[in-house]
């Protein structure tokens, strides 16, 4: 017999309850505008609402990261849209810069994610992840987030921080150097850095060159910036960007990433379907925005891979600038190595891409798997359980009911159990002085003891103390009178 | 030796050892049991009783029995607390000292007639008992799990010694008396006896990892409510009896319940019955009690203020019939608490 658990009280406050954060504790919310030079306000306005969100409610920093990738993909999902719908944009080279733009927006949320939770648990080096997203694109706001992320970091013994000065703190040379160094530094860097466009200032296509194919100029070999740079202006006589297919890595087949991104898609269909469910309650607001966010932020990668990937025609990336590949079908000059560098390199980040699809497909399917296991398991283990548990509570309560008539019925005829008596030490006595009575005794004191204290009984012990208590019953009127002085005790 | 559950450990485990030791002490299971019970709740026992009792083989029996490393130590009026817990050495060749480790470090010391020692010395035991190391010139060396420290004396002769303190004897968690065989007993013992005594070929029939895996085990045997309150109770009467000056403490409820648990696993249950409290109170309760004069004077000893005391505090057993005579089965309207628990 194994021991009974007790049952440990587990704490009633909600996972969404409000938590008693410090004023300072909300400069969580300034971070985002690191991220103003990519991101259209609006977007950078949404996150700052859902980290200062974060900080009132566990449940809403749970879902920090998948909900930013929802803003994020809203904005890119906005302007793609805006470039004249997604066949224009599939035709445009612009694509490209999106792709580029994007992947720097989720990985500058994700940056702004973790510096903010390295940041709440006191530790300084946040702050160098958030001026790192904000070097991606420098901008003067950056600032403004650098010293909400200042406020923000508690002390080392959770007190409110206390590098305003309003707790005391000691201005010593040490605090204002490591203020004042970051901050000059990224004072410095956000007036002398080149600024990429932001994704909200790419205009769109003119209608007629949308449906002329004519392109936006694509990347060029000096990363997203140059590449975002040279996308401002479309000039109208922009040839089409040419396809390299020799000499270069080969782009992963469409078909493949197409299949890999929907069997990602179906995975996370069957995880959030078992997820509310294993937990026994509809899913909450923001889980159902995590999950948006999550299927947003993959078919976006989707589409832009897959965009990038045909070029408009299909077969590789588009490279550089040059003369139009297809419609004319003259040959110019060859591509440079410079062009078949970035050209494998853009199809190597497809591969990995679809490699990340595989493993993340691979990853929801067994997560929903064992999930869909466990909760297999628990209604198993439950359901005998659930049915069991009339039958012994039906147990017990006959032991009870057995015990106390038996007890109430011998007090009537003077042999009481006395109150120090334990009903073991109780059974011994009687039995002791009425040996005939003995065997039911025992019996009823034996079965009794788990019932009161702590064990279990079963269908069978219960008819064996109905059965006891019968034949006490029984042998009642039968039993010698109890002397003078026993009884006056 | 198989590794032990929770569930199957208790019938071989208790039952080994309770034999085991049975070859050394004749007729003397229930103390045995008691002492057994005792280290499961991992405390540590006062034997008290006249001298060739049999008090230093039931020690040595348990030692052997379960396996543990085993240090006796005489205690006499020279005896210095360097010499139990250790002393640190002066090392020519590497100028620097080396702590020695006293016959403290074991698994079961034995303290043969501890009322010998001087307070210095019996107070040396203080923090090992209670805290499971020893500190020595400011540095603190662990005591390996278990330990235990089973300590004897003498309650009729006084002379020379040095009665314990109430912080040392509240230390110990049981204190119990092994008593003179019965005429049967002895002379079964006699003949047992006759040849070569059985604590030589003893042998070990648990392993300190079995112990220290019982007595984790023992932590986890259920105590209702009510029996705490019983628990509680029965300390508070000790504090509130005309007899006592200083009664038991809340050590001594602790002690109470993890000794009446220790029973219960030891019987194979998974939870306490007052019959278990009941049986370890006199063990526990009755040494801590600080007695006034006139209980002295009466020659009233603890184990009869215990025993007024369990007669004075009502056993939680099922509540009163209701007025109108016996109770009819009725239908179940909810499920009983202890239900709703597991």
């Amino acid at each position: 017999m194994s021991a009974p658990q007790v049952m440990q009280d587990e704490s009633n406050t909600p996972a969404d309850a409000p938590t008693n954060a410090a004023l300072q504790a909300y400069g969580a919310a300034l971070l985002p505008l690191a991220l103003l030079g990519i991101l259209p306000v609006w977007a950078c306005l949404l996150l700052a609402l859902l980290f200062g969100l974060g900080v009132r409610s566990p449940l809403w920093r749970e879902g920090r990261l998948l909900i930013a990738f929802l803003i994020v993909g809203g904005a890119v999902l906005g302007h793609l849209l805006g470039l004249g719908g997604l066949a224009a944009a599939l035709r445009s080279a612009t694509l490209s810069h999106l792709l580029v733009l994007y992947l720097a927006a989720l990985l500058g949320v994700a940056g702004l994610y973790w510096g903010a939770a390295l940041l709440e648990e006191g530790r300084r080096r946040g702050l160098l992840l958030v001026l790192a997203v904000g070097l991606v694109s420098p901008q003067p706001w950056l600032l403004l987030a650098l010293v909400g992320g200042a406020c923000m970091r508690p002390g080392h013994d959770d007190r409110r921080p206390g590098w305003l000065g309003r707790d005391g703190v000691r201005w010593t040379k040490k605090t204002v150097v490591w203020l004042a160094v970051p901050l000059a530094l990224a004072l410095a860097l956000a007036f002398a850095l080149p600024r990429p466009a932001p994704l909200w200032r790419v205009q769109p296509l003119p209608p007629a060159q949308a449906q002329a194919g004519a392109e936006v100029l694509p990347t060029g070999p000096g990363g997203p910036g140059s590449a975002a740079s040279s996308s401002v202006t479309s000039p109208p006589t922009a040839p089409r960007p040419r396809l390299i297919t020799e000499d270069v890595i080969p782009a992963p087949p469409t078909e493949l990433l197409a299949v890999a991104g929907i069997l990602v898609v179906l995975a996370l269909f069957l995880l959030l379907r078992i997820l509310p469910a294993r937990r026994g309650r509809p899913a909450t607001l923001v889980e159902w925005l995590m999950g948006a966010g999550l299927l947003l932020t993959l078919l976006l990668a989707l589409v832009l891979a897959f965009g990038s990937s045909t070029g408009g025609s299909g077969g590789g990336i588009p490279a550089v600038q040059g003369a139009d590949s297809g419609a004319a079908g003259t040959v110019l000059q060859p591509p440079t190595t410079q062009e078949r560098r970035l050209t494998s390199f853009l199809n190597l980040v497809l591969w990995g891409a679809l490699l990340f699809y595989l493993a993340i497909f691979a990853l929801l399917v067994w997560a929903a798997l064992g999930l869909r296991e466990g909760r297999r398991r628990e209604t198993q283990a439950a359901l005998p359980a659930q049915a069991g548990l009339p039958d012994e509570a039906a147990a017990l309560h006959r032991v009870r009911v057995a015990y106390r008539n038996t007890e109430t019925a011998l007090a009537g005829v003077g042999r009481g159990r006395a109150a120090h008596e334990t009903p073991q030490g109780y059974a011994a006595r009687l039995a002791a002085e009425l040996p005939l009575l003995a065997a039911p005794l025992n019996l009823l004191a034996r079965v009794y003891a788990p019932v009161r204290y702590g064990g279990s009984v079963s269908n069978a012990d219960a008819d064996a103390a109905e059965a006891a208590e019968r034949k006490i019953q029984a042998e009642l009127p039968t039993l010698p009178p109890i002397a003078p002085t026993e009884a006056a005790e | 030796m198989t590794t032990m559950t929770a569930a199957s450990l208790p019938p071989a485990f208790v039952g080994r050892v309770l034999d085991n030791v049975a070859r050394v002490l004749v007729g003397k299971n229930d103390v045995t049991a008691l002492a057994l019970a005792g280290i499961l709740a991992g405390g540590h026992i006062l034997l008290e009783d006249a001298p060739g009792t049999g008090k230093t083989m039931l020690a040595r029996a348990l030692a052997a029995s379960l396996g543990l490393p085993f240090s006796r130590v005489q205690f006499t009026p020279d005896l210095l607390p360097s010499d139990v817990t250790g002393v640190s050495v002066y090392r020519p060749a590497s100028g620097t000292f080396e702590f020695v480790p006293g016959p403290i470090f074991t698994g079961i010391l034995l303290a043969d007639e501890i009322n010998r020692a001087t307070p210095k010395t019996q107070s040396a035991l203080l923090e090992a008992m209670g805290e499971g190391q020893v500190t020595e010139s400011g540095v603190t060396h662990r005591l390996t799990a278990p330990f235990v420290v089973i300590a004897t004396q003498n309650p009729v002769e006084h002379e020379g010694t040095y009665r314990l303190p109430e912080a040392q004897l509240d230390r110990f968690l049981l204190r119990l008396s092994v008593g003179y065989p019965t005429l049967e007993e002895e002379v079964r013992m006699l003949g047992r006896l006759q040849s070569l005594h059985p604590i030589h070929t003893l042998e070990a029939v648990a392993t300190p990892a079995d112990l220290l895996e019982a007595q984790h085990a023992v932590r986890g045997v259920f105590v209702a409510e009510d029996l705490r309150r019983y628990v509680s109770g029965l300390a508070a009467r000790t504090r509130q009896h005309p007899l006592v000056a200083l009664g038991g403490g809340p050590r001594a409820s602790l002690g109470l319940q993890g000794v009446a648990q220790a029973l219960a696993w030891m019987e194979g249950r998974a939870f306490v019955t007052p019959d278990d409290v009941q049986r370890a109170a006199p063990g526990v309760l009755a040494h801590r009690l600080s007695l006034r004069v006139e209980a002295r004077l009466q020659g009233t000893p603890g184990e009869a203020v215990v025993g007024e005391v369990l007669r004075a505090e009502p056993v939680p057993v099922e509540a009163g019939p209701p007025e109108g005579g016996p109770i009819k089965s009725e239908p179940i309207k909810a499920v009983p608490d202890r239900l709703s628990r597991s």
